[in-house]
């Protein structure tokens, strides 16, 4: 009687931890999906602003990046083979960064963004709630965000954003 | 040569063990392999596996490759040997040694049992033993062979080079494990004999023994969080921490439930159920923390293979016994009716608290993976719902539990017993106030800890002094109810401790450079200095704090913060000064320019925590002192 | 007339440090619900990453504008999701969560009435 109950209520139990296992997403699901890019207005390296007008009418990637950020290093190579595979135009965000420090990093390793905003205190970092760096974002041409991407972009992550890129264009 | 071992010593324990449990209906004393020396042998050749891979940890032989990845040369002795229960294979070693050791302990001191009996629980539980050898074996063999062999290994997590890995892991796995003797008996129980008051008393000692190290385990490793963490908390209600609360609870329902079986030969069922359920709660903690469907501090490194196959084991165990008590609830006699106001009767409100308590942190646990799998959405259930949820449970718990050992079985009268805790009352609610102007006041939920806990405390104390006769008649006394109130007033204390560590915590975070200092309640601690410092395998610094009280000295504090290149981990070292009712707390944390950044904790009553688990610890023991040596 | 104006300067600074008190227990009352989602189960405010210390100092300031505690954990929910709320909300994804303690208290009681006589 009750014990039937007892058996099913476990049974039902285990089959969704069964389905749990081979689901289990090892990322946060970022709740900024599918949505219009929040508030954006930073001073760019090179004079000027970086703000929300910059992305309009475009598929772009948005970087978090730092130059005390070791997998960044890693990260770096990767943005330029993404940009041989496909011309698409990479804004980089430096978070919590000392303009010096960055100066003489993008020196010794190259400069793959068309833009870079200073974001010192990190405010823009929670803005589009990031949680480490590197991150970035993939922007359609209506200023949308379609994909996150949470740590370093590399071989497996240029495919599925290549994919993603086909998507948006078509 | 020491993989060999290790591998042909765990190949005859599987083969033995599967044996044993074939040979589940024979009894017959003389043959070679007899159910006494089976057993033996079993634990005799997971002995040596286990020592073998401790060995190879002490003289790093790296060609081993569960040493290469958790071990370095530079590791200090005692974390070489300790470290062999530190990663998922050398634990699930350790795991089935407690599983083996259990099976010699009841073989070899356990004389009350007859002789088909104990055959049948030593199969039982070699069938065990042998699916989770099998599980070693293929898919978590620490002793993996690599060539060519490293120079060096990858060193071992520097949390984990602690004393507390010493401790808390052991003595959580005899409490966590030791309830799969209880398991055992039970199954065997359907098939020889009855489940009757005779077998309460036979499984009691196993259960207050288990019950008492899960105490242990899980005391000493909230303690361990609490001075090696950094934080200066003590409980997170982290998913591998409820898993082995969980089982406690139903460890503690079933102690409790063994009770009234034993006296008043009731309840049987629900205490099969119990007995079932505890193991199947250890079960399905060790699948929570090694299967990766989890992530926390705790984690070992995660395989889905291995996930789903300890999924099936415990699915395995837990729906062959449900199955068998379903079939068999026929053949259980007729259970007595229970007067609510009698000591069954609180017992019965005691575990229908403990179960529901235990089903709320279990729902609250797999929430987030459950709601995941149904809709995507990822959310949290953290502390705050979990201490909402407990506190509010325990709370008339806790008061029940009080007055619990003074009511009569069968049937007592409620007036007559609430004219007797009159005194306890005014007691408690003078405590109350006593602690209310001592410098804590409020919050108000703080006061009620605090009077639950005096409520218990003075309860317990005084149903001691009325059983015996205000001490005259204490050498005759039981050494049970000495137990059992040990047990409860240990529970008081540790109650009144996470009160006071909780709600009359004063922290402050402050940077401070070489010469200031922080004032903290009434007392001072004074940064005087700052050096670097080097060990084994780490490098770092330590900052040396002067505390006084009103201007006279008492103490230095030297908190630590360190780095291990090996494995590229920072750890910070608290301070700790313990004055028995209170914890003086500092943590390191960053420099910043020239000075540092810290947490300086006054905690009152937080010792208590630990005080009071561990009287609950020598309480079960005890218990068990004097039920074991019992003889038929 | 001097002392009024020292009086009135005095209440007022002391207004405001009283004010910073109770927003500095208000902070971390909000702190210790909010998940460091980069450590292992802490709050923000047992945490030292650095993300955590961020977010500290952006709840005292939303607080120092005057927001409360919903439009703070608004914002943050926003931006991280319902993970980052170590106090689950009471919505159509939790009921079962925040009910289930109640509804097995009473289906438990059902369960016991059987085994009690009357008296």
């Amino acid at each position: 009687m009750k014990y039937i109950g007892l058996i099913i209520a476990t049974f039902f139990i285990f089959v969704c931890l069964f389905f749990a296992l081979n689901k289990k997403e090892q990322t946060l699901k970022s709740p900024l999906l599918n949505k219009p890019i929040p508030e954006i207005n930073l001073n760019s390296l090179k004079n000027g602003k970086l703000n929300n007008i910059d992305f309009k009418n475009e598929v772009l990637l948005v970087n978090f990046f730092a130059s005390w950020c070791v997998p960044c290093i890693v990260e770096h190579d990767f943005l330029f083979e993404l940009k041989k595979q496909k011309p698409i135009k990479i804004y980089g965000i430096n978070y919590k960064d000392d303009i010096k420090n960055l100066k003489i990093w993008l020196e010794k390793l190259g400069n793959p963004y068309s833009k870079i905003g200073i974001d010192e205190t990190g405010i823009t970092g929670i803005n589009w709630g990031v949680n480490g760096i590197p991150e970035s974002f993939l922007i359609d041409q209506n200023g949308i965000i379609r994909h996150k991407i949470s740590g370093v972009i590399d071989e497996k992550q240029i495919k599925i954003l290549l994919s993603k890129i086909e998507l948006i264009e078509k | 040569m020491t993989a060999i071992i290790g591998n042909i010593s765990l190949i005859f324990a599987t083969i033995l063990s599967f044996y044993q449990f074939l040979n589940i209906r024979n009894i017959n004393k003389i043959r070679l392999l007899n159910p006494d020396r089976s057993i033996f042998l079993q634990f005799f050749f997971v002995l040596t596996a286990f020592f073998t891979l401790m060995f190879a940890y002490v003289v790093s032989d790296f060609s081993i490759l569960n040493v290469y990845q958790n071990s370095h040369t530079a590791k200090p002795l005692l974390y070489k040997i300790t470290g062999v229960w530190g990663n998922h294979e050398g634990s699930m070693l350790l795991w089935v040694l407690v599983l083996v050791f259990f099976g010699f302990l009841i073989s070899k001191f356990d004389k009350r049992l007859d002789l088909p009996y104990k055959t049948l629980t030593l199969s039982f539980q070699s069938l065990i033993t042998f699916i989770f050898l099998l599980f070693i074996l293929l898919t978590s063999n620490p002793f993996i062979v690599i060539s060519p062999v490293p120079l060096n290994g990858q060193d071992l997590n520097p949390l984990l080079q602690d004393p507390g890995l010493a401790f808390h892991p052991p003595n959580l796995y005899i409490g966590y494990v030791g309830l799969s003797i209880v398991f055992s008996f039970t199954i065997a129980r359907f098939y020889k004999g009855s489940f009757d008051a005779s077998w309460a008393k036979l499984i009691k000692p196993w259960v207050l023994l288990s019950w008492s190290f899960l105490t242990l385990g899980i005391s000493l490793g909230s303690w361990w969080a609490y001075y090696e963490l950094g934080w200066g908390g003590f409980w997170f209600w982290d998913p591998v921490e409820n898993a082995s609360l969980m089982p406690w609870l139903c460890a503690t329902a079933l102690l409790h439930s063994t009770l009234v079986l034993e006296k008043r030969n009731t309840l049987k069922k629900w205490t099969v159920l119990l007995a079932f359920l505890s193991f199947s709660f250890s079960l399905i903690g060790t699948f929570l923390v090694r299967s990766g469907i989890i992530t926390s501090v705790h984690s070992f490194a995660s395989d889905p293979t291995r996930g789903v196959f300890i999924l099936m084991i415990c699915a395995f165990f837990i729906f062959s016994s449900f199955i068998l008590l379903t079939k068999k609830a026929g053949s259980i006699k007729e259970e007595k009716l229970i007067s609510p106001i009698s000591k069954e009767g609180v017992i019965v409100f005691n575990n229908l608290l403990m179960i529901s308590l235990l089903l709320t942190i279990f729902i609250g646990t797999i929430y987030p993976i459950f709601l995941e799998i149904f809709t995507s959405e990822q959310i949290s259930v953290g502390p705050p719902y979990f201490n909402l949820t407990s506190t509010l449970i325990m709370g008339p718990a806790i008061l029940v539990m009080s007055f619990a050992p003074m009511i009569k079985w069968k049937k007592d009268d409620l007036f007559g017993l609430l004219s007797r805790l009159k005194i306890i009352f005014f007691l408690s609610l003078l405590v109350t106030f006593i602690f209310f102007y001592i410098n804590f006041q409020g919050p108000i939920i703080a006061l009620v800890g605090i009077f639950l806990a005096a409520w218990l405390f003075f309860g317990t104390l005084f149903n001691f002094f009325e059983r015996t006769n205000y001490l005259k008649k204490l050498k005759n006394l039981n050494k049970t109810y000495l137990g059992m109130t040990v047990a409860h007033l240990g529970f008081a204390i540790f109650i009144a401790g996470i009160t006071g560590s909780t709600l009359w915590k004063i922290e402050k975070i402050k940077t401070l450079k070489v010469g200031e200092k922080v004032l903290l309640n009434n007392y001072s601690l004074n940064f005087d200095k700052i050096k670097k410092i080097r060990g084994k395998n780490y490098i770092g610094h330590e900052a040396e704090f002067n505390l006084y009280k009103k201007n006279k000295f008492i103490k230095t504090l030297k908190p630590q913060k360190r780095f291990y290149p090996v494995q590229e981990f920072p750890t910070t070292e608290a301070a700790i000064y313990s004055r028995g009712i209170s914890d003086i707390y500092i943590a390191m944390s960053e420099p910043i320019d020239d000075s540092w950044l810290f947490r300086f904790h006054y905690s009152p009553l937080t010792p208590w925590i630990w005080i009071g688990s561990i009287m609950a610890f020598v309480g079960g023991i005890l218990s068990f002192s004097h039920r074991m040596f019992k003889k038929k | 007339m001097k002392k009024i104006l020292i009086l009135i300067i005095l209440i007022f600074f002391s207004q405001n440090i009283f004010a910073d008190e109770n927003l500095d227990k208000k902070a971390r009352e909000i702190n210790k619900k909010i998940r460091c989602v980069v450590c292992q189960s802490q709050s923000i405010d047992d945490s030292d990453s650095i993300l955590a210390r961020d977010l500290r100092l952006l709840i005292k300031e939303k607080l120092e504008e005057g927001k409360n505690e919903k439009e703070i954990t608004d914002y943050l929910v926003e931006r991280y999701g319902e993970f980052i709320l170590l106090k689950p909300r009471f919505n159509s994804n939790t009921y079962f969560l925040w009910l289930a303690p109640i509804i097995i208290i009473i289906f438990g009681f059902f369960l016991i009435k059987g085994i009690f006589k009357k008296n």
